[in-house]
């Protein structure tokens, strides 16, 4: 882990509300493992204040590649950085996900932006892994909060597609579209890796657990630190509390404890508004 | 390393009068991972209770205005098995360690105190009468902080003078009416340094949500944006006690740790600005001796108080 300015190479607006950043780096480049994440300083005022945490979606020839949704100041004003600035990187930060060699059903959740590891992970499971098979399930809300398809497409992956409102793919859950395809298959060849809103990460833990199926998961908490020194980011798990920014943020799906929602409908609702 | 920056806390002499502050370093391993820390003038632990706490739930931490809201809770390992744990790594440094302590009785003050007083290589106590995000608990003070309530403070001081001769630093809060009150009645108690400030209470609201953002609902402001407020406070303390000040609030730059110096602080500590930029200590450190030099300034403490007013 080391703090770099980097510059950025490239950076490509994939919509309205969504852009990717190219960043040169050979350090980052050679040590960057799938799951994990770097934190941006986003502005050189102390306004926004703290770095911002962002997974690392591609390694590129050059360093890394960021995909990143516009959700408020900082990540506005990323927005507005132009190919040839530098900006100053921390990374590679966390722990990633553990690729487990065995499995050829290979099962990716995404909901929104959750696809950004993902696509990473899917990567390097094709480079180590001859045999497996990867099915790919994105969630959004919208057609506008689906990502990567054709990255997807390239690396031979099966796509799957929901949205909220029926405006791409099956309309509802990601999580049905999910169960569909995994009745057809053998829990004990299956692994499934998902990155998303809680709800979701919650839905696929009570999948695993059901299906007898290993589940890893990658978790958003707010960071302030990003390396341990806060304990700002501290989830309840099995084994005590974890911190998401240093033993996470990708844990397996049975260790964690989730919080049993005050209001049962209220959660529903929000999985319906990944 | 010149000598330009040697500054003098309680029986410690420092090389430089820039330190951690607490909570926001660890045990500064993982910073050591970015520079040597035994730059630093000392390093201060996050707050040691004598048993094991879980802290808040999460949310715990959210950005707000040039500043942060925690809520963390002191979550920690429990004295004993800090001393355990982190012993081999803290004994290896060539930098002061202050250990930074909180508790809800007397007792536990007293066992806490005993148990460092033991240990050769921790170099001072950092009394924590100030953490906004827990209580003190009803038996030390009708307040909910025991640096709220001077005979408390008194009373916690007194007890932990008591069971060592090692340095005593007292942190205060600025969840006060009258923080000079309670900085006298740590200097009259003993204390030999006074660290200031906590942080603010504070809190922060989801509109869409119609919640509060932090699990705990409350949390403690710090960062830039209680810079202000922490320099009064500083300024208003060096009036009235004659203990050396170590100001910490919103610290980023050599020129913050400037104006407190002239506002009356021997020394400063460096907090939220380590989560923005890991370097910052180091950062402090090498532009105040550049500071120094260029101004040809023999020493820094001929700067403390200095305020032109
Ligand atoms: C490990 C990790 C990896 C991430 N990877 C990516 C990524 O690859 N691409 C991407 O676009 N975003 C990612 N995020 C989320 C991203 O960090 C936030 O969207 C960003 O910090 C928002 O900053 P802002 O100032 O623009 O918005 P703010 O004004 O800070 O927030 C806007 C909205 O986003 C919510 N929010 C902000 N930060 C977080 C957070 N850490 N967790 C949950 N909700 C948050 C706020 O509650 C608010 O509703 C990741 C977060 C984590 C913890
Ligand atoms: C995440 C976090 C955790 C903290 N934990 C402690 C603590 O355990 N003990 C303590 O005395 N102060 C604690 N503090 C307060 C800081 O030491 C410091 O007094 C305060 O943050 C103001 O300084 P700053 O603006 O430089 O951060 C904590 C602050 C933050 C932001
Ligand atoms: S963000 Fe500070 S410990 Fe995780």
């Amino acid at each position: 882990m080391k703090q770099l300015k980097v510059k950025i190479i490239k950076k490509d607006n994939i919509s309205d509300s969504c852009f990717k950043l190219s960043l040169k780096s050979d350090y980052l480049k050679k040590t960057a493992k799938p799951g994990q994440f770097v934190s941006v300083k986003c502005s050189d005022t102390t306004s926004p204040l703290l770095k911002r945490p962002f997974g690392i979606h591609k390694v590129t020839s050059h360093g890394i590649e960021l995909l990143i949704k516009k959700a408020g100041k900082a990540t506005q004003l990323l927005s507005q950085k132009k190919e040839g600035d530098e900006i100053i990187v921390l990374g590679p930060l966390g722990q990633g996900f553990e690729i487990e060699h065995k499995k050829n059903d290979i099962l990716l959740v995404a909901g929104g932006y959750g696809v950004v590891p993902l696509y990473f992970l899917a990567d390097q499971i094709i480079k180590k892994n001859k045999g497996a098979k990867i099915k790919v399930f994105i969630g959004g809300k919208t057609k506008n909060d689906i990502f990567c398809a054709e990255d997807f497409k390239k690396l031979k992956a099966e796509l799957y597609f929901s949205t909220n409102d029926g405006s791409y793919g099956h309309k509802g859950f990601v999580t049905s579209v999910l169960m569909k395809e995994i009745v057809k298959l053998e829990p004990k060849n299956c692994v499934i890796y998902a990155c998303g809103p809680n709800p979701l990460l919650m839905a696929i833990s009570d999948i695993s657990k059901e299906e007898k199926i290993k589940a890893q998961v990658s978790m958003e908490e707010y960071l302030a630190c990003g390396i341990g020194v806060c304990m700002g980011c501290a989830i309840e798990t099995t084994q005590g509390k974890k911190l998401v920014c240093k033993d996470g943020p990708v844990f397996n799906a049975e260790e964690i404890l989730w919080k049993i929602p005050e209001n049962l409908n209220k959660a529903i609702d929000q999985r319906i508004n990944l | 390393m010149s000598k330009a920056l040697e500054i003098k806390i309680g029986k410690l002499k420092l090389q430089n009068p820039v330190m951690s502050a607490s909570g926001t370093f660890g045990c500064g391993e993982e910073i050591n991972n970015f520079f040597d820390i035994n730059k630093l003038g000392a390093i201060i632990t996050k707050t040691i209770t004598m048993e094991k706490r879980q802290g808040n739930p999460s949310a715990r931490v959210v950005e707000t205005a040039s500043g942060m809201i925690n809520s963390i809770g002191l979550e920690g390992p429990g004295i004993r098995n800090f001393l355990k744990g982190k012993k081999d790594f803290l004994k290896k440094l060539k930098t002061h360690v202050i250990v930074s302590i909180s508790a809800t009785s007397v007792e536990d003050f007293k066992i806490m105190t005993e148990l460092l007083d033991e240990q050769s290589y921790i170099k001072a106590i950092e009394l924590n009468l100030s953490c906004p995000n827990v209580s003190h608990g009803k038996t030390l003070s009708k307040y909910k902080l025991i640096a709220q309530d001077p005979k408390a403070t008194e009373k916690i001081i007194k007890i932990a003078k008591k069971y060592t001769k090692k340095t005593l630093i007292a942190k205060l809060s600025p969840n006060v009416t009258d923080i000079t009150e309670i900085a006298k009645a740590a200097e009259n108690a003993g204390a030999d340094a006074i660290s200031a400030i906590n942080t603010l209470t504070a809190m922060a609201v989801n509109v869409e949500k119609r919640r509060p953002v932090l699990g705990n609902i409350f949390g403690g402001l710090s960062g830039p944006a209680i810079k202000p407020v922490a320099l009064k406070m500083v300024y208003d303390i060096s009036k009235k006690v004659k203990v050396p000040i170590i100001a910490i609030g919103g610290i980023i730059s050599a020129e913050d740790a400037l104006e407190f110096i002239l506002c009356g602080a021997s020394a400063v500590q460096v907090g939220t600005a380590t989560f923005v930029d890991p370097f910052t200590g180091e950062n402090i450190v090498n532009d105040l001796e550049k500071y120094c030099e260029e101004k040809k300034i023999e020493n820094i403490s001929s700067l403390i108080g200095a305020l032109v007013v």
